[in-house]
């Protein structure tokens, strides 16, 4: 039978919490990106899609290392 | 008298300009587009052309020209061709409406006939434009000007003289990428010009097939001296107009060599050539032309200290692109960080290769026809009745060096322009 997975409010609520927080290290990139290589202020929102993608894939490798933990840590503490 | 003004209309569009007083000072022919008053034909009165010379060249203008029959009221009333099946398939081409012609001095006789469009081999452009000119007829002839620089001359002199228009068919003056190229170039977008380079590169033998042996010098004539300098009037002469346009003046001396090293079948002119033209400020313009390879085909490069553009593909170059945006050029850094190889020590020698930028297209809408186009100014000027201005100076300077290059490759050493060639 498969199972109904379900997903609370607070894992909700808590994901948009790290994705903001991976958003504001995106753009905080962008602003470096701008002063490093002498480039236009005006890419803050001409390339905002560039950072939400970077923030999306930082996000997604972030969700992928962040589940390998629990995934180990769990099959760890089932042993002890 | 709707579509002549429509194809006007596209034109100056393609062009990329907003009226003609833009290209007016770099481009002056092109005010025959822009003024319509007719002085000796109303624009509801036919223009009547006739064609000399109908092989490839002229069956190409013949059909533009049975084409212009419907859009420019103009009337194709003459062919000529002294080779019977040419002058047959031109008769066909205008579905037996022109008369045709063994004898071009028997079609310049035809009293309500305004212009000629010549193309025939180049030894016979001078004495039939000449003939022409004096017969009281505009004439349009194919590049390049003539065989000789005094029969280059002579056919300025006698155009001047009669007052009628003479034009060479350099089609290039009339291509919208050409015409926008130049604008950016005189407004400085490429900054200092100071060398233009052009190659035209073919890998074939430029033999026409026989119908059979005894035509071989009528037929191939391109290949023989008497009738032809082979690579410099048939191909180099379009390059040289164009370098004279765009530097806006003609060179001072030229220097070349040339040979026969690769098709040794009987041909008396050069299978390759390279020139060097230089101009007075130093500028040089670097030519060279061969029939044993064909990768890099046919180019024509303008190098600024602020760009590079390449004319037969309408592309354009900065020296200094614009950098991509920053986080781009961030994540691209972070990228080779991580993945190349990284190197014990740095490389002290780094080649200079050609730099490897996409570049811009000069002009966005290049597909208006300039061999039509040329045919259109031709009758907009007979129908104004006026030498269009500085038309028939670009295919004589053209023509004038075309000559003096290949007189360098000849005689073997520098060659510069005797003062009474000036016009
Ligand atoms: N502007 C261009 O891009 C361009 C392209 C091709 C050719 N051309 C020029 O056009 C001219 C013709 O070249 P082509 O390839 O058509 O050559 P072609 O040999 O195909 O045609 C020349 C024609 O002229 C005819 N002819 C020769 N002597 C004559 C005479 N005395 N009276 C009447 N007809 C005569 C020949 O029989 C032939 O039919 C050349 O000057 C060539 O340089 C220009």
């Amino acid at each position: 039978m498969i199972k109904d997975i379900v997903i609370k409010a607070k894992t909700i609520k808590q994901e948009l919490w790290v994705f903001l927080g991976v958003f504001i290290f995106a753009f905080c990139l962008n602003i470096y990106a701008i002063l490093h290589y002498k480039t236009q202020w005006k890419e803050l929102y001409t390339h905002l899609y560039i950072v939400v993608l970077l923030a999306l894939a930082i996000y997604i490798v972030a969700l992928v290392a962040r589940s390998l933990y629990c995934i180990i840590r769990r099959s760890f503490s089932k042993k002890s | 008298m709707q579509d002549q003004d429509n194809s006007r209309r596209d034109f100056i569009k393609a062009a990329g300009v907003g009226g003609l007083g833009l290209v007016a000072l770099s481009s002056p022919w092109l005010k025959v587009f822009g003024d319509n008053k007719a002085n000796s034909k109303a624009a509801s009165d036919k223009v009547r052309i006739g064609m000399i010379g109908v092989g490839s060249r002229g069956s190409y203008h013949l059909n533009y020209l049975k084409q212009m029959e419907q859009t420019d009221n103009i009337e194709v009333i003459g062919v000529c061709d002294n080779y019977q099946p040419h002058l047959n398939d031109a008769i066909n081409i205008t579905k037996g409406t022109a008369k045709g012609y063994l004898d071009y001095r028997k079609l310049l006789e035809v009293k309500d006939l305004d212009g000629v469009v010549i193309a025939t081999p180049l030894h016979m452009h001078a004495q039939i434009t000449i003939d022409a000119l004096k017969a009281g007829k505009h004439v349009f002839c194919e590049k390049a000007m003539a065989k000789t620089i005094e029969e280059c001359k002579l056919m300025v002199d006698t155009a001047r003289e009669k007052g009628k228009i003479l034009q060479i068919g350099h089609q290039r003056l009339f291509k919208p990428t050409y015409i926008k190229a130049i604008e950016y170039i005189r407004s400085g977008k490429l900054g200092k010009v100071t060398q233009i380079r052009a190659y035209w590169h073919r890998n074939n033998d430029w033999r026409r097939p026989l119908p059979s042996p005894e035509l071989e010098r009528q037929i191939n004539w391109r290949l023989y001296r008497e009738y032809s300098c082979g690579l410099m009037t048939e191909l180099a002469s379009h390059h040289i107009q164009v370098a004279n346009w765009v530097l806006g003046k003609t060179p001072v001396s030229v220097m070349g060599t040339g040979s026969i090293n690769y098709w040794k079948d009987g041909r008396e002119v050069e299978d390759n050539i390279a020139v060097i033209y230089s101009y007075a400020d130093g500028t040089q313009f670097v030519y060279d032309s061969m029939t044993s390879n064909k990768f890099y085909g046919l180019e024509q490069q303008i190098l600024g200290d602020k760009g590079t553009m390449e004319l037969e593909t309408n592309k354009m170059y900065s020296e200094n692109p614009p950098q991509p945006a920053g986080i781009l050029q961030l994540v691209n850094d972070i990228e080779h960080g991580i993945f190349d190889s990284i190197t014990v020590a740095g490389a002290s020698w780094v080649p200079e290769t050609a730099a490897k930028n996409k570049g811009e297209m000069i002009c966005l809408d290049d597909k208006i026809d300039e061999g039509k186009l040329q045919l259109i100014g031709l009758v907009n000027a007979i129908r104004q009745n006026k030498p269009v201005p500085q038309l028939m100076e670009q295919g004589y300077y053209s023509g004038l060096w075309t000559l003096l290059g290949q007189q360098a490759i000849d005689e073997k050493r520098i060659i510069t322009l005797p003062k009474e060639y000036i016009i």
